[in-house]
């Protein structure tokens, strides 16, 4: 999201802003995952929260978010990984998805960080640490390896959740 | 088709709104003449409506709209002028062309091809009742009609001239925005004698003038029979702009002779839209006005924005979208408000003082922001009237198809209710009426025999009660015979010999869904063609449907809706450690049952004993496998709820409050989920969910074949 042209030679990497696209990374179990930042609307701490019956575990509930009803998701129980007791310093990420908001719960936000669009390759045939259809691509990165969430597949690729979508109102219990 | 992507979306938008409310206005106003064709008010609104389409048509460049609305137009026009009597005849064409604004609009918004013969129809229908008169475009001759005829008709209460100075100043933006001030020039002169005087002395500098903005303005000194009330009428669009003022001027009139009509469509001397020239003497006559020339030569003011206006009071169309948005930012200041007024208890121990300061504050900021929030849902809120327009119609259509004489009393337009319940209650009532004409008003000559006037009387009533809307429709017919529902009902296997039904149990027979065939209702007391649609959808807005009849006297259907559907009554429970909401519409009654009320039966399972019936019960806490808390309650609350005529005993653990919340649908960042109809903020700021009942007992229902707890 910036203005500046990009660099002609692009391994090199100004952290200060001028160069690629710019992403939130954020860590769930061993792993370090970005996100587009323009997707991230805004970072709220873990409070109560209403739970909503009968849906998948890794859906947390909804939160007001100012006046709207929010749902939030726990990216680890997501991705298949135990749940991890939250604390007062558990914040919660709200996107833009579409045009509705979601809430993810992740272990720890840690930074934003300015990628060459280059540098994202698609994800190896056998990465095996989260499934596949949450992958949209990798970057290596400073000796780490960032994994570009799909995010669209956090919502749909739920075989219950399309049910549920799909026959609105009938009434289908999820377990 | 007509290939609307010719015509300015935007435009196009705000026209066919504007559309819609002219031709349920000008509907209206028709079926008012019909009943008194003395109404001059009524011909007048159909009149502007008529004017106010063929302008918008104009203005999106719709010409085939606006050639036939301009032939409808003369036609009013002459009945306007009394050259034309209103008859049965007049009406039903000037309908019928409702029928065909209607079917144009339909074809715009890319519904469906306009009705093609219908239209041709109704032209010629319209031609022939005016006469030849109404060619399209062609000036009528400048010879001065029959000043009998003038006479005639004349709707001035006043004998005789009188004389108005008219002042237009205009915003400067207004040909941008698609106003033609020749237009009403013209209209003014259809009036009587005109005398336009053009200043055109804020026409600027030729290298700083923009084409396109207005630096003109008018003095009209106007010399009319007409009364100062049909100045207002042509002048209405504009009279609220502060540069457009109408002033009767004292002293007698020139002369009498100087009535004269000018048609549309003929040119007058009068330019407007040619800035570049130099001088402007727009003068149609020498004679030169005596305004208020100190006032005129103000230079010109920016003014507010031309909006739209859609009616004599005024008004804008406003997206849901953002009346939603406003509510919600309301609703948020609201809940800070009341955490603004915790904090301000905590002030208060520390420093008393300062403390009181602050309340003080707080509750003046408080009455403010009730006041908002009253106000904004104020908005949403329209008068029944819009829902009701339609009936008319259809009750003098049905009059006229099948020889019964009915007549359609509505009382009530006015009653002010959620726009969203207004517009969905158009299918219910249209089938209750229908109803009531069907098989509630009996032919005439049955009628006669039961001494009952040979015209059928339908009362539409719409009134506040309780924090309600009540809607009721009442007729004076056969009413309803609950023995031969009981015996329909048993035929068709919906009720067992043995149950004794009261006459208001009878009626709720009617609602039954396998109740209503065509076979067996026409011949008897005949209420129930769909009746259980009609309960859905009205329970769907959250209302309720009673029945009252007498045999021979009438039956009388009432409705109950809520005010508003972004709000209601709410009882706030709590499950384990979760708070619902339960909509208090369904909530019949609480009770805290003793050991041996909780039963379980082989055939429905565990029930709550209550008064020697027996109500399913429901378990919120397992139908949504909640997380149980430590140490459990062994001591529920029963919420006894009312579901399709069904009652139920929710289980809660505790009650805890009762008020109005806010609806927030779930669909908006999520789906739908089972059970739950949507969530509502807390005055904490957390969230609770609101139960949809109907969705629980399915959700109950599966989950039957599980083992039963017993409690």
């Amino acid at each position: 999201m910036t203005d500046q042209k990009p660099q002609e030679n692009a391994d090199v990497i100004d952290i200060n802003g001028n160069e690629g696209k710019q992403y939130v990374s954020f860590k769930i179990a061993e792993e370090t995952y970005i996100l587009d930042i323009r997707k991230v609307r805004e970072f709220i701490t873990y409070e109560r929260i209403t739970i909503i019956p009968n849906l998948p575990e890794y859906y947390k509930g909804v939160i007001n978010l100012r006046g709207s009803i929010i749902p939030v998701m726990d990216l680890r129980l997501r991705f298949g990984y135990e749940q991890l007791d939250y604390h007062e310093r558990t914040v919660i990420m709200t996107l833009n998805i579409g045009d509705k908001l979601l809430g993810l719960v992740v272990d720890k936000v840690l930074d934003v960080l300015h990628l060459p669009e280059d540098r994202i390759q698609p994800p190896p045939e056998t990465e095996k640490v989260i499934e596949r259809q949450f992958l949209e691509g990798i970057c290596e990165w400073q000796d780490e390896m960032l994994i570009l969430i799909n995010l669209d597949t956090l919502f749909d690729q739920d075989p219950s959740l399309q049910l549920i979508e799909e026959t609105q109102h009938s009434i289908t219990p999820i377990q | 088709m007509i290939d609307s992507s010719r015509f300015d979306p935007e435009a196009l938008k705000l026209f066919l709104e504007e559309a819609g409310d002219m031709e349920d206005q000008i509907e209206e106003s028709l079926l008012l003449l019909e009943k008194d064709p003395s109404n001059q008010e009524a011909v007048n609104t159909a009149f502007r409506g008529f004017h106010t389409i063929k302008g918008g048509a104009g203005m999106i460049g719709f010409e085939e709209l606006q050639q036939y609305t301009h032939q409808v137009e003369s036609l009013l026009s002459d009945v306007r002028g009394g050259e034309k009597s209103t008859s049965p005849e007049l009406i039903s064409a000037l309908l019928g062309s409702i029928d065909c604004l209607r079917s144009f609009c339909k074809d715009l918004e890319g519904i469906e091809s306009y009705d093609q013969q219908g239209v041709a129809a109704s032209l010629e229908q319209i031609q022939k009742l005016s006469g030849t008169s109404a060619d399209i475009g062609e000036p009528q001759t400048e010879a001065d009609p029959e000043p009998t005829v003038q006479s005639e008709v004349s709707v001035s209460n006043e004998s005789g001239f009188s004389r108005f100075l008219i002042e237009l100043r205009f915003p400067e933006e207004l040909l941008q925005e698609g106003g033609d001030p020749l237009l009403l020039l013209k209209d003014l002169h259809e009036l009587g004698e005109c005398i336009v005087t053009a200043h055109v002395h804020s026409i600027p500098q030729l290298e700083i003038l923009d084409p396109s903005k207005l630096y003109l303005h008018w003095s009209v000194l106007l010399n009319t029979e007409k009364s100062e009330e049909d100045l207002e009428n042509v002048l209405m669009f504009f009279l609220e702009e502060e540069g457009v003022t109408i002033r009767r001027i004292q002293g007698p009139p020139k002369e009498t002779k100087a009535k004269q009509k000018i048609n549309q469509g003929e040119d007058l001397p009068v330019q407007e839209d040619a800035p570049e020239a130099k001088d402007l003497p727009l003068k149609q006559n020498k004679e030169t006005v005596q305004p208020q020339t100190q006032k005129i030569e103000k230079p010109a003011q920016p003014r507010p924005q031309v909006q739209k206006k859609e009616d004599s009071g005024g008004s804008i169309h406003v997206s849901n979208f953002k009346l939603d948005k406003l509510m919600n930012l309301v609703g948020e200041t609201v809940i800070n408000q009341a955490r603004l007024k915790e904090l301000g208890q905590e002030f208060r121990t520390l420093n008393r003082k300062l403390g009181d300061r602050y309340q003080q504050i707080i509750d003046d900021s408080d009455i403010v922001v009730r006041e908002l929030q009253d106000q904004v849902m104020n908005i949403r809120m329209v008068p029944i009237k819009g829902a009701f327009l339609p009936l008319q119609r259809i009750v003098r259509d049905y009059s006229v198809k099948s020889g019964k004489k009915i007549k359609l009393e509505i009382s009530g337009g006015e009653t002010e209710l959620d726009k969203t319940v207004s517009e969905k209650l158009g299918g219910p009532l249209k089938h209750l009426i229908r109803n009531a004409m069907d098989h509630g008003i009996e032919l005439q000559e049955e009628r006669a025999k039961n001494g009952k006037t040979p015209e059928g009387k339908i009362e539409l009533k719409a009134f506040h009660s309780e924090g309600h809307v009540f809607i009721e429709v009442q007729d004076d017919g056969a009413g309803i015979d609950a023995e031969k529902i009981k015996d329909i009902a048993r035929s068709k296997q919906l009720l067992d010999d043995e149950t004794e039904l009261s006459e208001e149990e009878a009626f709720q027979l009617l609602f039954l869904p396998g109740f209503s065939t065509s076979e067996s209702i026409s011949d008897i007391s005949g209420r129930g063609v769909g009746m259980d649609a009609v309960r859905q959808d009205i329970e769907s807005l959250r209302g309720a449907i009673f029945i009252k009849s007498e045999l021979g006297q009438g039956s009388t259907f009432q409705i109950k809706l809520p005010l508003t559907l972004a709000i209601i009554e709410g009882m706030l429970v709590q499950v384990e450690n979760q708070i619902f909401t339960i909509p208090l519409l369904s909530v019949l009654e609480t009770l805290k049952p003793l050991g041996h009320q909780h039963k379980t039966l082989q055939k429905q399972g565990e029930v709550i004993e209550l008064r020697g019936e027996y109500l399913p019960k429901l378990n919120l806490s397992r139908i949504f496998n909640l997380q149980k808390v430590d140490p459990p309650n062994l001591d529920p609350l029963v919420v006894v709820v009312e579901q399709a005529g069904e009652r139920y005993g929710l289980l809660v653990d505790k009650i805890l409050d009762q008020q109005q919340v806010v609806i927030k649908s779930m669909e908006e960042n999520f789906f739908q989920i089972p059970g739950i109809a949507g969530a509502t903020i807390l005055g904490d700021g957390g969230v609770s969910l609101i139960l949809d009942l109907p969705g629980l007992l399915k959700i109950a229902l599966q989950n039957r074949q599980e083992p039963l707890e017993v409690s």
